[in-house]
């Protein structure tokens, strides 16, 4: 049928079916400003927009109700390629991080502020309410509302960022971040603006079984279906064993899988591969492919899976792992490792108070908005991957490997990223399609629904862990023993590193002379875990921290006491270290510098340590909490980052960066460290990053890694180029390179005169210069500066629901020198907000035959605008730091680590009841207050 | 497969069309039909052209058109009556605004889902429902009488009488995050007269199949004096009359205590914790 909107201002008529969705009517016409982040059941917003000055969501309209009316997406919303004070004002705010959701975000606050100049916090809640944003954590939007509606009334207002270091130009003060205009405008940023027509699309055809045997599987019906280009099944694909971690090689992951297999061990699991010319017809081919399962005994928990003489689930070649991980696949045991410092038995022994208990995590997803997608294609009569990765040279290698073919008949290209968050550190689909276009030689996209992301991909790992603590009376910390199993899934991607790094975040932020750790990670007939931001770190530290806090109360003693008492300083050597390492020997680490002295001080006086608040109802109780915590800067020994910049011919530069941006912000602090060294303005200096053709070598973004390795690399390649710029242009001015010195803007001053980047670059170019000036430089390192933090929150309890409300979230948090203290700040709201979700109601839910019953937003809970806790501050607490690019340290993950031990406490505080497990749902905590209103009913 | 869309201009037509294609299903907003991936219709009736949009408040009563967006009659002034700030307050609590700008009125009613926001409010309201016969003639029955009726006629409007001074209603929902389905809903409504409970209406939602209301209940209620309120039996009574079930949202358990906790609170709210015990 045919129809005319109003679109953007200027009257068009399309032509498509009525059953078309309006969304993919807009991305059909080039408006590629929404994005579908659900399964169309309305509940993410992404695809938001404005119809007749009304914000809905465009997947849940079909194009003919729209016939006649009047539709805007940020597309339209200035002329040409100017930005419209709303864009400008998110901009300047610092709020755009991976910019999926930032359109509708944008448009939300168009309605708003049509309707309501002066909003109020409430009515920015409300008009957003229906937008999920994963990476800010929404806080700063009412920042970059008020600083738009300011504008829009005419004042000249600018965003209140705050400012670091004061000897510095560019690093520590706000700037805006690099993509953000490109992806506030509607521009092509994400794999899924690429496809080219033509290109064939990609489904799965899954497991319904939790554990059987592929017996007979029949595809003709589904290869003789019109459309139907490749179907693909253990059959006729290679059986190969990999490992599908995005880790450096060697990786500490077990070789476990291959492409299909003809053993399903989850219900998700892999059966056969489709690509068609589309995907109605690779959807009805899933349905014409017959299977015959024999159904194998399903490991759903870890008891039955290491019950002895348990099924086991995997039957391998323990030659394959490139490195041993104390896998036992006979008793499903993917991976176990221990160790420790000093005597625990003595440390035990000179214990006045031991405190033994054991917590639990529930399976948490990291819900990207954009799901996983990669496009692939041949050209040059090599393969090239738009990829949404974390991981584009371990990409790389891998799929080389399994597709038999060396590294440079493959291009890796990592397009904006719509969220990370750690699910995008593996190759989750990208060698399916690497797959199809090798052998078909089709372009091919895959790119999951909602669904097939809560099931295929990653999930955080569920642990048990045991927690042993011995204190002195006086809170002196004698022992620590930590026991944790993990829940690593069918598959064994981190099955070793997640439960190491859930030892080695959270242990050696206490001093104790004697510690013992034992992790061991199971296999099951779950979904598969990997890397979700913490890596493990939420876990342990909700465990360590929420036994702190229960040995506080065994003492009788304040907590903040107790963890002043034992934590961590500047100069500490951290031993235990040595034996916490990623499937070989770590390293000793000595604490660089340490802000958490500062961070509980700030935060105790902040939100009144010690002073109850009163409720003014019965039936609420307040309660307040506090966890130190800690992360990591990259993995000193294995990680590597690698970068160059060259002088343009008129002086302005261009870094090529290995390192991966996931929205995070990494592109725009490796041109402003470049900046500052090189003393021009960041416009100056264009980035081009994560292109396996033409950018150097990186491990990719993992493990808090990109400040300090990425931009360890691009800040000693600007030294580097920075000392050729002197010496030519004391060179040009006749004077020794001694006798000079760069300064702003762009320009060499030597005593006798100065010369300019533009006339150093002519020079530098012409017949009798050294030609273009350009350094690289690679960043390896044995010493890594650890990030620290303390989170302090308020919460109100409802004893007659169970509902917990957090009523204060503050957060403090030490990373040595903000280089962008906005994007610094999204990062750790961010990272709350993740954690208030996985704390409160996140949780993936599975039936008896392990099915997943909550894969979409409807029922797996995120937390949407009108979640954010009543008050919610990040601070950035300075230290002085030696490590890192301008004594920067990672920002990331850490802020994920805090909320979960925080909250409980804060729950006990208020109603003396411990809730061992997260989530502490409304339901759980009832639970839990009941039996300890029976339990003392009965004493 | 979808093989026709129509967008009528009268309700005459409406209904023919309905006639002539009985599987076709009438579109409002559309939130629903579009976000139901089960749902296949292969005709659509728009609706969007029939005049049955707008509030109005005449001789006592409040009527809103089917069309109605739940952000529009959120946003009409005749909501500002205190009479009327609980279904204000209802609206705004449904998450989120996105939705609230699509979903109409009419829809909401024709839905009728266990979970909704508002028919537990608009049963204690004694809401009617405007709705066209086969004819296209118009006619007011009660919301239970259409929620009962078979073949769900073309809905046109809703009414009813804004209470007095005297009425109490009120309603409460439990989620688990501000953007979620409600896993309990309770609705409240009564008259204070000489010291007692009069005209006492009681609804629940997410405790059944649908949304229920409960006589044994709001019987039991009935005449009992406002200040001593006996809440265990009260509450025993409405336990005796639902059947929660277990789901990925909450235990059958954990619901029938939300129902017990959100009561308990309406009435807190409405007499005060010395009218509770």
């Amino acid at each position: 049928m045919k129809i005319t909107v109003k679109l953007n201002g200027k009257s068009r008529t399309f032509v498509c079916p009525p059953d078309e969705r309006v969304v993919d009517l807009l991305r059909r016409h080039g408006i590629l400003s929404v994005h579908k982040g659900c399964d169309g059941e309305g509940m993410c917003g992404a695809c938001a927009i404005l119809l007749d000055g009304r914000l809905v969501n465009s997947c849940l309209l079909l194009a003919p109700q729209i016939n006649g009316r009047e539709i805007v997406t940020v597309e339209g919303l200035a002329p040409g390629r100017q930005l419209h004070p709303i864009q400008q004002a998110f901009i300047d705010s610092g709020v755009v991080q991976c910019g999926y959701c930032t359109p509708a975000m944008v448009l939300a606050a168009k309605e708003l502020l049509d309707r309501h100049p002066h909003p109020t916090r409430a009515q920015v809640q409300d008009f957003l309410s229906g937008i999920y944003c994963r990476c800010t954590g929404y806080e700063q939007l009412f920042e970059a509302i008020t600083l738009a509606s300011e504008r829009l009334q005419g004042k000249s207002a600018t965003a209140s960022i705050p400012s670091y270091r004061e000897d510095l130009r560019v690093v520590g003060k706000a700037s805006p971040k690099i993509d953000a205009k490109k992806l506030l405008s509607g521009q092509p940023a994400f794999v899924e603006d690429q496809p080219a027509p033509g290109t064939l699309i990609i489904k799965v055809l899954t497991s319904p079984h939790a554990h059987a045997h592929i017996k007979k599987i029949d595809t003709k019906k589904a290869v003789a279906l019109d459309g139907v280009v490749a179907v693909y099944t253990h059959h006729n694909v290679p059986q190969r064993f990999y490992n599908a971690a995005g880790q450096g090689y060697p990786e500490p992951s077990p070789y476990d899988r291959r492409l299909i297999d003809e053993y399903v061990r989850f219900v998700g699991d892999r059966v056969a591969i489709v690509a068609a010319e589309s995907e109605a017809i690779a959807q009805q081919a899933l349905d014409l492919i017959k299977v015959e399962y024999e159904p194998l005994p399903a490991l759903l928990t870890l008891e039955e899976a290491m019950a002895p003489g348990a099924y086991p689930i995997h039957r391998r070649d323990l030659k394959l792992d490139p490195l041993p991980i104390g896998a036992d696949p006979a008793s499903n045991l993917a991976a176990s490792s221990s160790g420790g410092i000093g005597d625990l038995e003595q440390g035990f022994a000179q214990a006045a108070v031991t405190i033994e208990r054991e917590y639990h995590t529930g399976r948490v997803h990291a819900s990207p908005l954009e799901p996983h997608i990669c496009y692939t294609y041949i050209q040059d009569d090599r393969l090239i991957m738009h990829a949404s990765i974390q991981v584009p040279w371990h990409l790389r290698r891998i799929v080389a490997s399994l597709l038999g073919i060396r590294e440079n008949q493959i291009r890796v290209i990592k397009e904006r990223v719509g969220g990370g968050f750690g699910v995008k550190q593996d190759i989750v689909v990208e060698d399916i399609a690497a797959w199809v276009t090798w052998q078909t030689g089709r372009p091919a996209l895959i790119r999951l629904t909602r669904e097939e992301e809560f099931v295929t991909t990653r999930t955080r790992h569920p642990m048990k862990i045991k927690l042993k603590l011995g204190a002195r009376e006086d809170g002196e910390l004698t022992a620590m023993q930590m026991t944790l199993l993990a829940d690593t899934g069918a598959y064994g991607p981190h099955c070793l590193t997640v439960p190491m790094n859930a030892c080695s975040k959270s242990l050696p932020i206490l001093r104790c002379p004697n510690v013992q750790f034992e992790v061991r990670s199971y296999y099951t007939n779950n979904p598969i875990a990997g890397a979700y931001q913490g890596y493990g770190a939420p876990q342990g530290t909700f465990a360590v921290q929420m036994a702190m806090a229960e040995l506080a109360q065994a003492l009788n003693m304040d907590l903040t006491r107790l963890l002043e008492k034992n934590m961590v300083r500047t100069g500490d050597e951290l031993e235990i270290l040595k034996c916490l390492g990623e499937g070989q020997e770590g390293i000793v680490q000595k604490v660089s510098s340490c802000g958490l002295p500062e961070c509980l001080r700030q935060g105790r006086q902040a939100i009144g340590w010690g002073q109850p608040v009163e409720s003014l109802e019965e039936h609420i109780k307040i309660g307040k909490g506090v966890a130190i915590i800690q992360q990591g800067s990259g993995l000193p020994g294995i990680d590597s980052a690698n970068a160059e910049i060259k002088m343009f011919s008129d002086g302005t530069f261009m870094v090529l960066m290995g390192g991966t941006d996931l929205g995070t912000g990494l592109d725009t602090l490796a041109v402003k460290l470049a900046a500052e060294v090189l003393c021009v303005d960041v416009e100056a200096i264009t980035i081009l990053a994560a292109d396996t053709d033409l950018t150097p070598f990186d491990v990719g973004a993992y493990a808090s890694s990109g400040t300090y390795f990425s931009g360890g690399a691009v800040y000693k390649a600007a030294q580097a180029l920075r000392s050729k710029i002197i010496a030519l242009g004391a060179q040009m001015l006749q004077t020794a390179p001694e006798q000079v010195q760069l300064s702003y803007p762009g320009k060499v001053v030597g005593p006798g005169g100065e010369v300019d980047y533009l006339q150093i670059a002519r020079q530098a170019l012409s017949g009798k210069g050294p030609g273009q000036l350009m350094a690289s430089a690679s960043f390896t390192t044995d010493r890594s500066p650890i990030p620290y933090g303390a989170h302090f929150v308020q919460v109100a309890v409802n004893t007659q629901t169970g509902a917990v409300t957090v009523q204060r979230y503050l957060a403090f948090q030490d990373c040595g020198t903000p280089i962008n203290p906005a994007l610094a700040l999204g990062q750790v709201y961010g990272g709350i907000m993740k954690a208030v979700g996985h704390s409160l109601y996140e949780e993936l839910q599975f039936d008896e035959h392990g099915r997943c019953c909550n894969p979409n937003f409807l029922d797996y809970k995120v937390p949407m605008i009108k979640d954010l806790p009543e008050e919610v501050q990040a601070h950035l607490v300075y230290v002085e730091e030696a490590l890192g690019p301008f004594g920067a340290k990672s920002v990331s993950e850490i802020s994920t680590n805090g909320a979960a031990p925080a909250i409980a406490a804060a729950i006990h505080d208020a109603t003396g009841v411990w809730l061992r497990e997260w989530p502490f749902t409304a339901e759980k905590v009832l639970q839990a207050l009941e039996a300890a209103q029976d339990a003392s009913a009965s004493a | 497969m979808l093989k026709e869309y129509f967008k009528p201009q009268t309700i005459k037509e409406a209904i023919s069309l309905k006639q002539q294609y009985p599987e076709a299903l009438f579109l409002a907003g559309g939130a629903e039909i579009a976000s139901r991936q089960d749902l296949h219709p292969p005709y659509l009736i728009d609706l969007s052209r029939l005049p049955l949009k707008g509030i109005a408040t005449n001789a006592g009563m409040l009527e809103i058109g089917a069309l109605t967006t739940l952000q529009e009659i959120l946003e009409a002034p005749a909501l500002e009556q205190p009479a009327l700030q609980p279904l204000a307050r209802a609206l705004a609590r449904i998450s989120n605004r996105n939705l609230r700008n699509q979903a109409t009125l009419g829809g909401n009613i024709a839905t009728d889902k266990s979970c909704s926001d508002l028919i537990p409010l608009l049963l204690v309201y004694k809401t009617s429902i405007k709705t066209f016969d086969q004819e296209g003639k118009s006619n007011w029955a009660p919301l239970e009488t259409y929620r009962l009726s078979e073949d769900k006629p073309l809905i046109g409007a809703l009414k009813f009488r804004i209470p007095d001074e005297h009425t109490c209603i009120d309603s409460r929902r439990f989620t688990r995050s501000a953007n979620d389905l409600a896993i309990v809903q309770v609705a409240l409504g009564f008259k204070r007269k000489q010291g007692c409970f009069r005209y006492v209406r009681l609804a629940l939602g997410g405790v059944a199949a649908g949304v229920i209301t409960l006589p044994d209940a709001e019987e039991f209620l009935e005449k009992k004096p406002l200040f001593s309120l006996p809440l265990a039996e009260l509450l025993a009574v409405v336990q005796k009359n639902i059947q929660p079930i277990d789901d990925v949202r909450a235990s059958a358990d954990y619901k029938r205590k939300l129902v017990n906790a959100l009561i308990t609170e309406i009435l807190v709210a409405a007499l005060g914790k010395e009218g509770v015990h």
